[in-house]
C-alpha cells in the first residue's frame, strides 16, 4: 500500500516537473520552412468605386462608368448604376475583351453631339475571354462612342448595340487578374509543358484554372503536347472547393474514359495547375462525386512529381565557352570584375572534349546539351558542320540565309534559313554519336510561307520553338511561339501554328529562353528606342510595358545595347549575356550591363 | 567563539522548532480528518491545476509563435521580393561601394523600429558564393549578423528555393527576447547569392505571455486556496456529525445506555444517527432483560438459600443427635450417622457461601472498613490453618517487610480471602513449602501466597475465579469446598477496589496476589509484589529489603530465575481451583 503510494506520488511529481518544463517563448527552434518564393501573395485590397452623384456632367458619368470596371464585385451593381436601363445587358465585362491601358491620365473623353461622346485611350494591351493576353504594338488607340440619355432627371449611358467590355488601366488590371499556367504533357516521357492563361483573381480562382485546364490542347501546342483530361471532360458541379488546403476536383463521367497514364497525366495537370492557388495543398478528384483513386497513391496528392511529372526548368551554369578569333577559352561568366574588363584573365580550365579551334571562317556557333558537339554555319550562312571534339564533321549544303543553329535536349539540331527553292524553312538533324553523316531534314511550317526566318530558340523541355521571322524586305518582325509535333521516336515532324508573343517590338535580332515559360529578345518597339534586351513571359507580355507598381513603365527596362546581336543566357532571366557587333560581351549585373569578356560568341550547352 | 556558539545556539533553536513544527503537524495530520483532506485535496489541485495550465500556457506560447512566423514570413516575402525587383532594376552595379551603398539603403529602409514592432535586416553572403566581388555583411542595428545561426544560412545557402525560419534568443539593448528570423537568396547583380535575413523581436508575444503566466499564477493560487476552503467545509459538514456520534458511541461504551445521537433530516449521517440510535435502543432493551433474569435468577438462589436453611438446621439438630447416639447402632449405621454429618457440614458450608454469593450479586454486601495490620491478619490465618497444613505435611513461611502494613479494609472478609487462598494452598501443594509475603507501597499493601504444587495449565489462570470451575473435570465434588471460595474472594477484593490475581505453570505451582489500595478511596498506582514468583528476582529492588521468615519451616526453594515463565492473570476474572 505504501509503496503504491509512493509510485504515485512519484508518478506525480514527474508528470508535473516535465509539464513544467515545457512553457513559454522557446529560446530556439529548428529551421523549418516558409513559403515558396514563387508563391502568390493574396491581395486583399478592394476597391469599392463610387458610383454617379446627383447632377453629374456627361463627361464624368462617362468616365464614372470606365472606372467602376475595376470593382472587384462579380455583379458590378456600381457600374451599372451609370447605365440606362436598357443597356444594362450590353455590358459584357465577362464575355468582352479587357483593353488595358497604362494610367486613368491616358482616357481621353471628347463630345461628338450634344448627347454622345467619344472616350479614347492608348491601349497597352488587350485580354481576351478565354484568358489570352495579346500586347499591342505602341501607341495603338482604341476608343468607344457613347450616347448618353437622361434617367430620372440624371445623365445615364446607352451602350452601342455591339456591346462594351471592360477598360482597365494597368494597375487595377494587376489587381483583378493574375497570370497563371494550366499544363500540358509531353506525348513521350513525363515532362508538363506550361500555358500561361488570365485568371480573374479571387475566391472563384481554383474554380476558373480548373475549368480552363480541362479545356483541349490551343493550337499553338497542338499535337506537340497531350492532355490527361479526355475531351469534353467537364466539371460536374460548376466549382473547385478548397477545403482545409484540399482542392476537390469533381468531373464529368467522361473522365472515366482516362486510361491509367491519362488518369495520371490528368491528376498531375490539375495538381500543378491548382497549386499555384495559394490556399491549395493537395488535390483530389471524382467523378461526380465518387473518389478518383490512382493504384498507390493516396485520395490527395499534395505535388505533381509524386506522380513523376514535372516542368524542366532552364539549366544554370557555372562555365560558358568564349570564342574569339578561332581561339575557344572557357570562362566563368558569372565573374565580374571590380574594374576595367580587359584586366580579367580565364581562370577556369577548359573540358576534356572541348575543341581548341574553330576557324575564323565559321560563325554562328551552337553548344550541344551534352556540351560535347559543337556546330556553326560558314560565313555566307550557307553551310553548316558540326564538331565532335576536334573532329570536323561537315554538312552536305541545303540553304542559305541559315540562322544561328541550337541543340535540343533530344539530340536534334535545328536551324533556320532560306531553302533553294526560296522559301523559309526550318531544318532538324539528328546528332549524337554515329550520325557523322546525318542529313538535315526539313521540319514542315506552312505557316512561315513568305517569310523569312531570323532567329529560332527551343525551349528547355524541347516541346517549343520560339522563332523570330520577317518579311523578305525585313518589316514586319514578329515572334512566335509554336510547338514541336514529334513523331514517336522523338524526330520532329511539323511546327503548330503560332501564338505571337512580344507584338509591341518592331524589330527582333535575336531570342533565348530563361526559363520553362520565359523567354528574352534582343529588339526594340520604334525606330526611337535603341536595341536592348527585353525579357517576356510567354502569354504575360514584356517586363517593361505595363508598370507593375513602377513609377514608369520603362524604369522596369534593362539598360538598352543598340550593337547587340545575339542573346543567351547562363541562367535565368539574371543570367542574360549580350554580345555586341564588336566582340564585347556584355552579362547582365542588375537593369545594366557589365561586360564580363571579349568574343564573338558566348556558348552554353543547348543555347 | 562566542559567535559561533551563539550561531549554533540559533541554529539549535531553530531545528527544534523545526522539528517541532514537523511534530505538531505530523500529529495534525494524524489526528484531524479535517486537516488530511483538506492537504490531500489541495495537493491535487495543485497537481491537475499546474499540469492543465503548462499545458494551456505552452499551448498559448506556441499558438502566439506560429502566428507571429506566419506574419514574419508573410511580411518578410513582400519586402524580399521588392529588394529582389530593387536589384534587379539597378543601374548602379559599377563598384563594390555602390551596391553596398544600395544593399545598407535597402536594409535601412525595411528596418523597423516601432516601440512595438521591431524589424532588423541582414543582407550577407550565402554560403554558397564564391564569386570574387564581395559584398561586405550590411546589418542595421547590434541585432545583426551574429544572432543568424548557421544553420539557417545553411538552409538558405542549400536550399534556395523557399523562405526558411528559425526561432533565436537575441539581445536588444541588454535584454534576451526570442526571435523569429526568417531568411531568403536573392540575387544580387554582379555579385551573386546573398540570404536576407529579417529578424523579428516576440517582445510583444513575450508580455502577453507573462501577462498570461501571472493570470495563470493568481488565479491557481486563488483556486487552490478555494479549493482548500471548499474541501474544509465539506468536510466539517461530514466530520462533525461523525464525531458527535463518537462522542455518543464513547458515552453509550461507558454505560450511558440513554445517550442518543440527534438525527434530523433524511441524509446519510442522519440514517447513521438512526440506525445508531436503534442499536442502542435494541442493546439497552436486551441488557435490562438480562439483568430482569440475572435478577430472578439471584433471587432465586437467595430465595432457595434461606429456604434451605430453616429444613437444614433441623435436619442438623436431628443429624446431631443421630451423631451423638451413634455407639449405640450398629456399625454400618453409626458410620452412616458419620457420613450423614460431614455432608451435612458441606452442605451447610455451601449454603452460606451461596447466601455470600448471593448477596454480592444482589449489591447487598458492605464494607466495615478500619485501618487494620495486614500482618496480623496473615499472621491469624496462618496459625489457623497450622494444623491442617501440617496435616498435609506443608510448612508455611510468611515474609513481611519490617512494621506493620497498615490499609483500611474490613478485617473480617480480609482475612476470609486469605484464608481461602492458603487452604487452596496447603490442598494443592502436594505437601511442599508454602510461602506468604506481605509487601507495600505509597499506594498499596499486598500479600501473595505461593505453592509449589502442580500449578496450572496454560489459560487456566483465567478461569480459577469463576464458579464452580474445576481443574479436573474428572473429579467429584465430594472433596475440598464448595467450588465458590475464589469466586467470593475475588468479589470481596472488588469491594475493596483491589485486585485478586492468579499466575501458574505446569510443575511450578502457583501464586495469588492480593493487593488492596492503602486508602479506601485511594487508587492502585502499582502492586508492591509481583505475580510472577519466576520473574521476582528482576523487580526484588522495587520491594526494599525483605525480613527472614517469621516461622521457622524450610527456607523457600529459590524462584527459577532463568526459567521461562508461561503465566497468565486474570485480574478481573473469578475462579475456585477446586476441588
Amino acid at each position: 500500500m505504501r509503496a503504491r503510494r509512493a509510485v504515485a506520488l512519484s508518478l506525480a511529481a514527474t508528470v508535473m516537473l516535465s509539464v513544467t518544463g515545457c512553457g513559454g517563448l522557446p529560446g530556439t527552434s529548428a529551421v523549418i520552412e516558409g513559403r515558396r518564393l514563387d508563391e502568390p501573395i493574396s491581395d486583399p485590397v478592394r476597391l469599392v468605386p463610387q458610383g454617379p452623384v446627383a447632377g453629374a456632367s456627361q463627361e464624368a458619368v462617362a468616365l464614372g462608368l470606365i472606372r467602376a470596371g475595376e470593382d472587384a464585385d462579380e455583379n458590378r451593381e456600381t457600374g451599372k448604376s451609370y447605365l440606362a436601363p436598357s443597356s444594362v445587358d450590353l455590358w459584357r465585362w465577362s464575355s468582352a475583351d479587357v483593353i488595358v491601358y497604362d494610367t486613368a491620365d491616358d482616357l481621353q473623353v471628347r463630345r461628338t453631339g450634344p448627347d454622345r461622346l467619344q472616350v479614347r485611350t492608348t491601349a497597352v494591351a488587350r485580354l481576351t475571354p478565354e484568358g489570352r493576353y495579346e500586347e499591342l504594338r505602341a501607341g495603338t488607340m482604341v476608343s468607344v462612342t457613347l450616347r448618353l440619355t437622361k434617367v430620372g432627371g440624371q445623365w445615364r449611358i446607352e451602350l452601342p448595340s455591339t456591346g462594351f467590355g471592360l477598360w482597365l488601366d494597368s494597375s487595377a488590371f494587376d489587381r483583378l487578374y493574375a497570370a497563371r499556367q494550366v499544363f500540358y504533357v509531353t506525348p513521350s516521357g513525363r515532362r508538363l509543358v506550361p500555358d500561361t492563361r488570365w485568371i480573374e483573381a479571387g475566391t472563384a480562382m481554383a474554380t476558373a484554372l480548373a475549368r480552363a485546364q480541362l479545356s483541349a490542347v490551343p493550337d499553338y501546342l497542338a499535337d506537340a503536347v497531350t492532355t490527361g483530361v479526355p475531351s469534353n471532360t467537364k466539371l460536374a458541379v460548376n466549382a473547385v472547393p478548397v477545403d482545409n488546403g484540399r482542392a476537390i476536383v469533381n468531373l464529368s463521367p467522361q473522365a472515366l474514359d482516362a486510361d491509367p497514364i491519362e488518369r495520371a497525366a490528368m491528376w498531375a495537370q490539375l495538381i500543378a495547375t491548382l497549386q499555384q492557388v495559394p490556399a491549395v495543398g493537395s488535390v483530389s478528384l471524382a467523378v461526380e462525386g465518387i473518389p478518383l483513386e490512382l493504384p498507390g497513391l493516396a485520395s490527395a496528392v499534395p505535388s505533381a512529381s509524386d506522380l513523376g511529372y514535372a516542368t524542366v526548368p532552364a539549366p544554370s551554369f557555372d562555365t560558358a565557352i568564349v570564342r574569339m578569333h578561332d581561339r575557344l577559352t572557357r570562362i566563368d561568366p558569372r565573374n565580374v570584375v571590380d574594374g576595367p574588363p580587359d584586366k580579367r584573365r580565364s581562370t577556369t580550365p577548359t573540358r576534356d572534349g572541348d575543341p581548341a579551334r574553330i576557324p575564323e571562317g565559321w560563325v554562328r556557333l551552337a553548344l550541344s546539351a551534352d556540351g560535347k558537339e559543337m556546330a556553326a554555319v560558314g560565313g555566307d550562312l550557307k553551310e553548316l558542320s558540326r564538331w565532335r571534339g576536334n573532329q570536323f564533321l561537315p554538312v552536305a549544303p541545303f540553304g542559305e540565309r541559315l540562322t544561328r543553329p541550337e541543340y535540343d535536349s533530344l539530340g536534334y539540331l535545328w536551324v533556320g534559313g532560306t531553302a533553294p527553292d526560296g522559301k523559309p524553312r526550318v531544318w532538324a538533324l539528328a546528332t549524337g554519336s554515329a550520325t557523322e553523316r546525318s542529313a538535315p531534314f526539313a521540319v514542315s511550317a506552312p505557316w512561315l510561307s513568305g517569310r523569312r526566318i531570323d532567329a529560332l530558340a527551343v525551349s528547355p523541355d524541347s516541346t517549343r520553338l520560339l522563332v523570330i521571322s520577317s518579311r523578305v524586305d525585313g518589316s514586319d518582325t514578329q515572334l512566335g511561339l509554336t510547338g514541336v509535333v514529334r513523331a514517336p521516336n522523338g524526330k520532329p515532324l511539323s511546327l503548330a501554328a503560332p501564338w505571337r508573343q512580344a507584338q509591341p517590338l518592331t524589330l527582333m535580332r535575336d531570342v533565348t529562353w530563361v526559363e520553362a515559360n520565359a523567354f528574352a529578345v534582343l529588339g526594340r518597339t520604334d525606330q526611337r528606342d535603341p536595341v536592348r534586351p527585353w525579357v517576356g513571359h510567354v502569354g504575360a507580355g514584356l517586363e517593361g510595358m505595363r508598370r507593375r507598381g513602377a513609377a514608369a513603365p520603362a524604369e522596369s527596362r534593362l539598360a538598352p545595347v543598340p550593337s547587340g546581336t545575339s542573346i543567351t543566357s547562363v541562367g535565368g532571366p539574371r543570367g542574360l549575356v549580350v554580345i555586341t557587333e564588336d566582340n564585347r560581351i556584355l552579362a547582365r549585373a542588375g537593369a545594366t550591363w557589365r561586360q564580363i569578356a571579349t568574343g564573338s560568341d558566348l556558348l552554353v550547352p543547348s543555347r | 567563539m562566542a559567535a559561533r556558539a551563539v550561531a549554533r545556539g540559533l541554529a539549535e533553536r531553530a531545528g527544534s522548532a523545526l522539528r517541532g513544527g514537523s511534530r505538531r503537524l505530523r500529529h495534525l495530520w494524524r489526528a484531524s480528518l479535517a486537516f488530511r483532506v483538506v492537504v490531500v485535496t489541495m495537493l491535487l489541485g495543485l497537481l491537475v491545476l499546474s499540469a492543465v495550465g503548462t499545458y494551456l500556457y505552452g499551448s498559448i506560447a506556441q499558438g502566439l509563435v506560429d502566428g507571429r512566423q506566419k506574419i514574419a514570413a508573410d511580411d518578410s516575402l513582400v519586402l524580399a521580393r521588392d529588394a529582389q525587383r530593387q536589384f534587379d532594376a539597378t543601374d548602379k552595379t559599377e563598384s563594390v561601394a555602390t551596391l553596398t551603398q544600395m544593399a545598407t539603403d535597402l536594409a535601412k529602409g525595411y528596418t523597423q523600429n516601432a516601440r512595438s514592432e521591431r524589424r532588423y535586416v541582414v543582407i550577407t553572403r550565402a554560403d554558397s558564393n564564391s564569386r570574387p566581388f564581395v559584398i561586405p555583411p550590411v546589418e542595421t542595428s547590434s541585432v545583426g549578423l551574429r544572432y543568424i545561426p548557421a544553420t539557417l544560412r545553411q538552409a538558405v545557402s542549400t536550399a534556395p528555393g523557399r523562405q526558411h525560419l528559425q526561432v533565436a534568443t537575441v539581445t536588444e539593448n541588454g535584454d534576451e527576447v526570442s526571435a523569429v528570423i526568417v531568411g531568403q537568396p536573392i540575387e544580387i547583380p554582379v555579385a551573386g547569392t546573398y540570404g536576407i535575413y529579417f529578424i523579428y523581436p516576440m517582445q510583444r508575444e513575450r508580455e502577453i505571455i507573462s501577462l498570461i503566466g501571472q493570470t495563470f499564477l493568481l488565479g491557481g493560487a486563488a483556486l487552490i486556496v478555494l479549493i482548500g476552503i471548499i474541501a474544509f467545509v465539506v468536510t466539517r459538514l461530514v466530520a462533525d456529525p461523525v464525531r458527535r456520534a463518537a462522542r455518543v458511541a464513547e458515552r453509550f461504551a461507558d454505560g450511558h445506555l440513554g445517550e442518543r445521537m440527534r438525527a434530523k433530516g433524511e441524509d446519510d449521517l442522519a440514517r447513521l444517527g438512526n440506525s445508531f440510535n436503534a442499536m442502542a435502543t435494541s442493546i439497552q432493551q436486551q441488557i435490562a432483560q438480562l439483568e430482569n433474569l440475572s435478577r430472578v435468577q439471584q433471587r432465586f438462589v437467595s430465595d432457595v438459600s434461606h429456604e434451605l436453611r430453616t429444613p437444614l438446621t433441623t435436619i442438623r439438630m436431628a443429624g446431631e443427635l443421630i451423631h451423638d447416639a451413634r455407639s449405640s447402632f450398629d456399625p454400618a449405621v453409626a458410620r452412616s450417622a458419620e457420613l450423614l454429618r460431614g455432608e451435612l457440614d458441606r452442605f451447610e458450608s455451601l449454603l452460606s457461601d451461596l447466601l455470600e454469593i448471593s448477596r454480592f450479586d444482589a449489591g447487598a454486601a458492605s464494607l466495615e472498613v478500619e485501618a487494620t495490620d495486614l500482618g496480623a491478619c496473615v499472621d491469624r490465618v496462618v496459625a489457623s490453618l497450622a494444623p491442617l497444613a501440617e496435616r498435609r505435611g506443608s510448612t508455611i513461611a510468611v515474609r513481611e517487610p519490617p512494621g506493620l502494613v497498615v490499609a483500611e479494609m474490613d478485617s473480617r472478609r480480609i482475612e476470609r480471602i486469605l484464608r481461602n487462598l492458603v487452604s487452596n494452598a496447603i490442598e494443592h501443594g502436594d505437601g511442599r513449602p508454602i510461602e506468604v509475603s506481605l509487601g507495600s507501597n505509597d499506594s498499596a499493601v499486598a500479600v501473595t501466597v505461593r505453592d509449589h504444587g502442580v500449578g496450572l495449565r496454560p489459560g487456566e489462570a483465567a478461569l480459577v475465579f469463576t464458579r464452580f470451575w474445576r481443574a479436573d473435570p474428572a473429579r467429584a465434588r465430594t472433596t475440598g469446598g464448595t467450588g465458590l471460595g475464589l469466586a467470593i474472594s475475588l468479589e470481596d477484593a472488588r469491594l475493596h477496589a483491589g485486585r485478586l490475581e492468579a499466575w501458574g505453570a505446569p510443575g511450578e505451582g502457583s501464586c495469588f496476589r492480593l493487593t488492596l489500595p492503602r486508602h479506601a478511596e485511594g487508587a492502585i498506582v502499582s502492586s508492591p509484589l509481583p505475580l510472577n514468583p519466576l520473574g521476582a528476582a528482576r523487580s526484588d529492588h522495587r520491594l526494599g529489603p525483605a525480613s527472614p521468615p517469621r516461622t521457622s519451616p524450610p527456607d523457600p526453594p529459590p524462584g527459577g530465575r532463568a526459567a521461562t515463565v508461561g503465566s497468565a492473570t486474570a485480574p478481573a476474572a473469578a475462579a475456585d481451583r477446586q476441588p
